[in-house]
């Protein structure tokens, strides 16, 4: 070749077969070139494979927070995952993502990621050093042990996780703390407690049908969710029963996505659900309508409920109370009552008020007393924990011999706490409300919380109240903080290590709507210096235990492949039709359980029946009955919702350049009165206010929102300080501790004023 | 008989998720800013609610391509086999006559390899037999692939209200309208 | 300074060394090494805010301000794993070498990058141009085809940031140097093809 092309040398690089012959008859010894070069080395015997013609494809799962948890396929060529897609074996992946889980590929491959374990001199300085893994362990198993022997406990250390990554083995990073001693969890969940809590009372368990059902409904009624946004992969089953005849109904106060796919819209009164969904029942009961068979059957405590009905509700008081016009309130329960079946998709959203755990009681008792509980395309859908029946090997661990800890009542440390049971042990972990943050860390005494770990998790863009967060922060003598990006809890943290993402780790993941299994093989080597939650997990361990025999009970050497193994148990293959977890390299499996949540009518509440009067709601500071309870009044002029976005999944995805391609910034919608009130024009850059703190960013104008409303998506835009969690206050919901340890927060009953910035 | 593939875009059924454009950059690894697949929520003047509404758009591989005129090295072509308008990368040497002919905006400028890109129907994926990356990603099959030449969509309108009508170009690509549902607003304000 | 051409390798291993120090000290010892290649301004006292700024430059956990990696610069795409690492190592794997990093840290690494014009420069030294010159090309292709493409456009990038500690300073100009004196000791071409694929300024899709 005479001359070069820089085109033609770049074909000739990528193309293997010509690259071979490249340089034939040369005899280089890789060795003898490779003399004076410190980062080069001979090619491996095995090079060659890795510059295959094609890809090889793995299989892997979503791990975020998320309904869909999709299915995925990863195509891997020269080492690095070039693209993914949804995996065509799952009916409910379908064979596609979505937008934050088709960006993959740039979220692992970010110049971004966090790389190497670093050292912060000053929290809050960005003065950052690296640090080698046995120095950052070394620091982190010297305070620890600093900790146990001035205080005499490890109470000192506190864990903040949650929803940042549900592969199954991450749970290590609680039996991480459980093998250290008894330390502090924040517990609890900020997402779904008060309607769990609802649920249980009403049917001794949270459980959902089939989503993929939903295509038998003849009536759909979906309650503050938004799943055109929130749950994509759900819509073409909507779209399915509509096709075949069903009535599509969406109440929200907003005009979302999904309010805009259906029959009819509902605006309505944020907070005001429980009072709409009474006044539906009370219409039903003076109708006749409701299937007193099957609740003769079935049901605890419908006499005193219809009892109440008579004598506090009135479909013209439910009217007033929630905005939406009588005579539409009556026409709609009469066609939900005669379809059958029908169903309610409660959202999460829907129970983020004060009242929200008895406005799900009230939605649950419209669907029962319809006849619409366990049957195929009934249901009150919520969600459901019926296909996370692993070992948790990672999660449970046992203390040293001689620990000491808390000595009170030990509640459930969260939703996901399969640890639970057991005989009553002399020491527990302390329980802090993980909704309160914030003024739990502040409050701590004896002792105090004086050492932080997050993982899974970002406390400064999604805990409440974050001026009152950073006033906490002061108190920590250490903040650890394992994470993939520069993140707002990143820039307080005094020492950062890098984690693996979902192809860089073995696990295994389900879901808390769809009934399918999906393994997470590891595709690829970790980049740069990350490790596996489990992994920092023994690497502490081992430290720890060459500094003081004993300290800590998890193995110090691990490998992600057969710690995913050891999650797996009969049941699991049971219940999902496979002889090994091998099965799940062909692709994803699905749970071989009816599809109807609750079809043999066995419910798990006391009396075994479906109760309308739940003493055990009532011993937990509720009223027996599913009564309306008042919403917040207003602390300020309008009503604020930060509900979730279509392009995030909480602070995940929306710091990506691809994204912010999409999506490039942080806008408040207001109603065109409310902003002309204000002289404020659609684009103006405006300050949205409260007690609890302000943010600053572009309003738009729409009547999407209702007049007295202001939305904004909550989310963690890259380089930009805004946080909507700076307006929110952590204002207890109504329900939450009974199953899930912590009551659960008011997020959508929060109020501000905006003004032109 | 040759085929005419098409995309159909059902604004009905799309739910404005950006699945379809998001898919297409995770198969290309496109240029931030270089979107080859874009998602417009529709104005006000065709669809009332704000951002309720999308047409899903990329190259409509028009039966006599503008782009295809106007090349001057021949970097597009139109296959006979299926009427996919491919532009061959390596031939094209940034003159930008395209990306100013087109009325539909296919052609993107890449500024840092300095030439056009467009989308060209994933051709590949089609000749291994598999749907266009974006189809294959959609939900709720909002974006589909069809064949013309199997005859019109049931439903369909080629231009419709907000998209240019360019008959002479005849582009391949057609719609199904958005719908609106019965709006109940809150009665206490 | 001058840019006589680096025959001893000792500025290759000095600018490698220096890209890839984990820590203050790493970045001292290879500021001395740099040092003894040739004249350079005497170094700080103390480190620490030299190290806090390679950190924020190149290594993180923030969003790096000039990331040294050639497919940030090349692809159409700012990203690691790029096509642009696939070709460093397809490079390398032509003269029988790899990454020790294979894998876990991108292949186009500037220092990696350095170490192979180092290794494809000895092998030229002890082999000659390779039968039909493919050998020669090979390195032309490297150095001015690919390096020449990116290394200014890195340069720029750390030279453009505000209170630059010195040493970082100093190494990036002697990068730039560097690559200069490589460029011109390439032997001859045949053909006709210009000694170097001068890169144009991007307007956009700059890593930022």
């Amino acid at each position: 070749m005479s001359g070069w092309d820089r085109t033609r040398m770049e074909r000739t690089l990528e193309n293997g077969v010509t690259r071979r012959g490249f340089l034939k008859g040369l005899a280089l010894t890789g060795a003898a070139a490779a003399a004076p070069c410190l980062l080069l080395r001979a090619l491996s015997a095995d090079a060659n494979q890795r510059f295959g013609e094609g890809y090889q494809v793995f299989r892997n799962a979503c791990p975020r927070n998320c309904y869909d948890t999709c299915s995925i396929k990863s195509y891997v060529k020269d080492g690095a995952v070039r693209f993914v897609e949804g995996a065509p074996e799952s009916t409910y992946t379908h064979g596609g993502l979505c937008v934050k889980g088709n960006s993959y590929v740039r979220y692992a491959y970010s110049p971004d990621r966090i790389k190497y374990p670093m050292v912060q001199d000053g929290r809050g300085t960005g003065r950052w050093k690296r640090i080698s893994w046995d120095e950052a362990m070394d620091r982190i198993a010297k305070k620890i042990l600093e900790l146990k022997q001035q205080d005499g406990s490890l109470l000192g250390l506190a864990l903040t996780k949650y929803s940042g990554n549900f592969g199954i083995t991450n749970y290590g990073v609680e039996g991480l703390m459980s093998s250290l001693g008894y330390t502090t969890r924040l517990v609890g969940t900020p997402c779904w407690p008060a309607g769990i809590d609802a649920q249980n009372f009403d049917m001794g368990n949270m459980w959902c049908n089939d989503p993929e059902d939903m295509t038998q409904s003849r009536y759909i009624i979906i309650w503050g969710a938004n799943p055109a946004w929130c749950s994509v992969h759900s819509m073409k089953y909507i779209y399915a029963a509509r096709e075949a005849g069903a009535k599509i109904v969406v109440v929200d106060p907003v005009l979302t996505q999904t309010a805009a796919k259906a029959d009819e819209f509902w605006q309505v009164v944020p907070g005001s659900d429980g009072a709409l969904a009474l006044g539906m029942c009370r219409h039903l009961l003076d109708l006749g309508l409701h299937d007193a068979g099957w609740l003769k059957a079935n049901a605890l405590g419908f006499d005193a409920f219809a009892a109440y009905l008579r004598e506090n509700v009135t479909v013209e008081w439910a009217a007033k109370t929630s905005g939406v016009p009588a005579e539409r309130i009556r026409a709609v329960a009469e066609e939900f009552a005669r379809a059958k079946p029908a169903t309610i998709w409660i959202g999460y959203g829907m129970q983020r008020h004060v009242n929200g755990g008895a406005s799900v009681r009230a939605i649950d008792a419209l669907v029962a007393m319809t006849g619409n509980i366990g049957k195929v395309g009934g249901g009150a859908r919520y969600g459901h924990l019926q296909t996370w029946g692993f070992n948790y090997h990672a999660m449970i661990r046992k203390p040293p011999e001689g620990s000491k800890g808390f000595v009170g009542a030990a509640g459930p440390k969260g939703e996901f706490d399969f640890a639970q049971g057991g005989a009553a042990v002399k020491y527990t972990d302390r329980a802090l409300n993980i909704n309160k943050t914030a003024q739990e860390i502040l409050d701590a005494k004896d002792p105090a919380v004086r050492m932080l770990w997050v993982s899974c998790k970002n406390v400064l863009s999604q805990d409440f109240d974050r001026n009152k967060l950073l006033q906490a922060f002061k108190k920590l003598e250490l903040v650890v903080v394992a994470d993939h990006f520069f993140n707002q809890t990143v820039e307080q943290a005094d020492i950062v290590l890098p984690v693996t993402t979902l192809f860089e780790e073995w696990t295994v993941n389900v879901s808390y709507w769809h009934y399918w299994l999906s393994l997470n093989e590891q595709a690829v080597k970790p980049l740069f210096e990350s490790k596996s939650n489990i992994e920092i997990a023994a690497a502490l361990s081992k430290r720890l235990n060459e500094l003081a025999p004993g300290s800590c009970t998890f193995p110090t050497q691990l490998d992600t492949r057969e710690w995913m193994e050891k999650e797996f148990n009969k049941k699991v293959y049971e219940l999902f039709g496979i002889q090994s977890w091998e099965d799940l390299r062909k692709g994803p499996v699905k749970a071989r359980m009816p599809q109807a949540a609750w079809s043999d009518l066995k419910f798990g509440t006391p009396s075994k029946k479906y109760e309308f009067t739940s003493d055990l709601c009532a011993k937990n500071g509720n009223n027996a009955l599913p009564v309306y309870v008042e919403g917040r009044k207003p602390y300020d002029k309008l009503r604020l919702l930060t509900p979730h976005s279509k392009f995030n999944i909480h602070s995940q995805f929306q710091n990506l350049d691809w994204m912010m391609g999409f999506n490039p910034a942080p806008v408040v919608y207001v109603h065109p009165a409310a902003a002309a009130e204000r002289a404020i024009k659609d684009g103006d850059t405006v300050r949205v206010f409260n007690k609890t703190g302000e943010v600053r960013l572009t309003a738009r104008l729409t009547a999407n929102v209702a007049r007295d409303t202001l939305l904004m998506y909550e989310g963690w835009y890259k380089g930009l300080a805004f946080n909507c969690q700076n307006l929110v206050d952590d204002t207890p919901a109504d329900m939450g501790k009974f199953k899930t340890g912590a009551p659960g927060v008011a997020i959508h009953d929060q109020f501000a004023d905006l003004v032109r910035a | 008989m040759a085929k005419r593939l098409a995309f159909l875009v059902d604004a009905k059924r799309c739910l404005g998720c950006f699945t379809c454009a998001m898919a297409c950059k995770n198969q290309y690894a496109t240029e931030p800013g270089v979107n080859w697949r874009e998602v417009y929520p529709l104005q006000a003047d065709i669809y009332p609610h704000h951002e309720r509404a999308f047409y899903s758009l990329a190259c409509n591989h028009c039966e006599k391509p503008a782009c295809l005129e106007v090349c001057p090295v021949q970097a597009y072509s139109k296959r006979e086999k299926d009427g996919i308008v491919v532009h061959h990368q390596e031939k094209c040497i940034g003159c930008g006559n395209c990306i100013r002919s087109c009325p539909y905006g296919a052609p993107r400028y890449n500024p840092v390899e300095k030439r056009a890109e467009k989308c060209s129907l994933c051709h590949e994926r089609i000749d291994a037999g598999l749907q266009p990356a974006c189809v294959q990603s959609c939900p709720v099959a909002a974006l589909t692939l069809i064949d013309l030449a199997a005859g019109e969509p049931d439903n369909s309108v080629q231009f419709p209200p907000g998209y240019p009508k360019m008959p002479a170009l005849n582009p391949a690509t057609r719609f199904r309208q958005a719908e609106l549902p019965i709006i109940h607003r809150r009665e206490d304000i | 300074m001058s840019n006589i051409p680096d025959h001893t390798g000792a500025l290759t291993c000095g600018l490698r060394d220096f890209f890839a120090a984990a820590d203050g000290r790493g970045l001292a010892q290879a500021y001395a090494r740099i040092a003894a290649a040739g004249a350079t301004p005497p170094p700080p006292a103390d480190w620490d805010e030299t190290e806090y700024a390679f950190n924020r430059l190149f290594v993180g956990p923030g969003p790096l301000a000039a990331p040294p990696y050639s497919s940030v610069y090349l692809d159409p795409e700012p990203r690691l794993m790029g096509r642009s690492t696939s070709l460093t190592r397809a490079v390398l794997q032509a003269v029988g070498l790899e990454s020790t990093w294979i894998g876990s840290i991108p292949d186009d690494h500037v220092a990696v990058e350095l170490d192979a014009a180092l290794a494809l420069r000895n092998i030229a030294a002890t082999t000659g141009p390779g039968p039909g010159g493919e050998l020669a090309a090979l390195r032309r292709y490297f150095v001015a085809g690919h390096m020449a493409r990116w290394v200014p456009r890195f340069a720029d990038r750390v030279l453009g940031q505000l209170s630059l500690p010195g040493p970082i300073v100093t190494a990036t100009r002697k990068l730039e140097l560097w690559l200069e004196a490589e460029l011109a000791a390439l032997p001859p071409d045949a053909g006709a093809a210009p000694a170097r694929d001068i890169p144009q300024p991007s307007t956009g899709g700059d890593y930022a």
